[in-house]
């Protein structure tokens, strides 16, 4: 496992460049290892708060919305 | 006009989503639950354009992020010290960052520019296709495409600086986000 991941990056642009469009979707340039990490980072910070308990407040709003509309009298 | 309770139901069962999509296109916790109490309210109040049968999700979300640029709107810019920022961490200690730094990443995150940071959520993390993201963000499959790919690179950038072919020395000078 390489801890240096500039070893592996390809230099396919110099710095600055922002032509790259066809490039990015192919995924030259970019470390595919890296680019799981991203995918991965991103989903664990997601998901932390997705498993989060809805806050209290959130679901009073609710019940102040439901409740405006429904009168059981 | 009533919501059904099912409506309401499964609305409640999404708000994890919510909190999660706008947390992450917000960088912050509490402007995140702001937004998603408003977003709760309006499809409350909307409900009659929703039609039942049809992606949920995908309609919360919609409401969610256009409040989230009316509000960019409003406030005409997004605060960001970034000079602040990499003069601080990143670029000043490349030898310290040998491989991604994920404790920047949150931080990496909110340096993107806002439409690339929203593409890269809504199909890299709430699990919409290209062409749900599309129509989410009133935006063509291959301009989502293109958002997520730079907005990839970009953090990739962002988080291992010597990545990418940039010269150090310039480092601090030319790295612009967005």
């Amino acid at each position: 496992m390489n801890d240096k991941f500039s070893d592996k990056y390809q230099h396919s642009a110099p710095a600055g460049a922002d032509t790259m469009e066809n490039e990015f979707d192919k995924g030259t340039g970019l470390d595919s290892l890296a680019q799981k990490q991203i995918g991965k980072e991103l989903k664990s910070i997601y998901d932390e708060v997705v498993n989060e308990p809805i806050p209290d407040d959130m679901l009073d709003l609710l019940d102040r919305l439901g409740g405006e509309e429904n009168s059981f009298s | 006009m009533t919501v059904s309770p099912e409506f309401r139901q499964n609305m409640i069962s999404l708000i994890p989503s919510l909190r999660a999509f706008a947390t992450s296109l917000c960088g912050s916790k509490d402007g995140a639950d702001d937004l998603v109490q408003e977003t709760l309210v309006q499809a409350w109040t909307s409900y009659a354009s929703f039609q039942e049968g049809t992606n949920l999700k995908a309609w919360l979300v919609t409401i969610l992020r256009n409040k989230y640029y009316s509000q960019l709107r409003k406030t005409k810019h997004e605060v960001e010290d970034i000079d602040g920022y990499y003069s601080q961490n990143l670029v000043s200690n490349p030898e310290q960052h040998s491989h991604m730094d994920f404790a920047d990443f949150r931080e990496a995150l909110k340096q993107l520019d806002s439409n690339q940071r929203e593409a890269l959520i809504l199909v890299g993390a709430s699990g919409f296709s290209y062409e749900e993201a599309a129509e989410i963000t009133g935006a063509t499959v291959g301009t989502l495409k293109s958002r997520v790919s730079r907005a990839r690179h970009q953090l990739a950038e962002l988080l291992e600086p010597n990545s990418v072919d940039i010269l150090e020395e310039d480092t601090a000078s030319e790295l612009v986000p967005g």
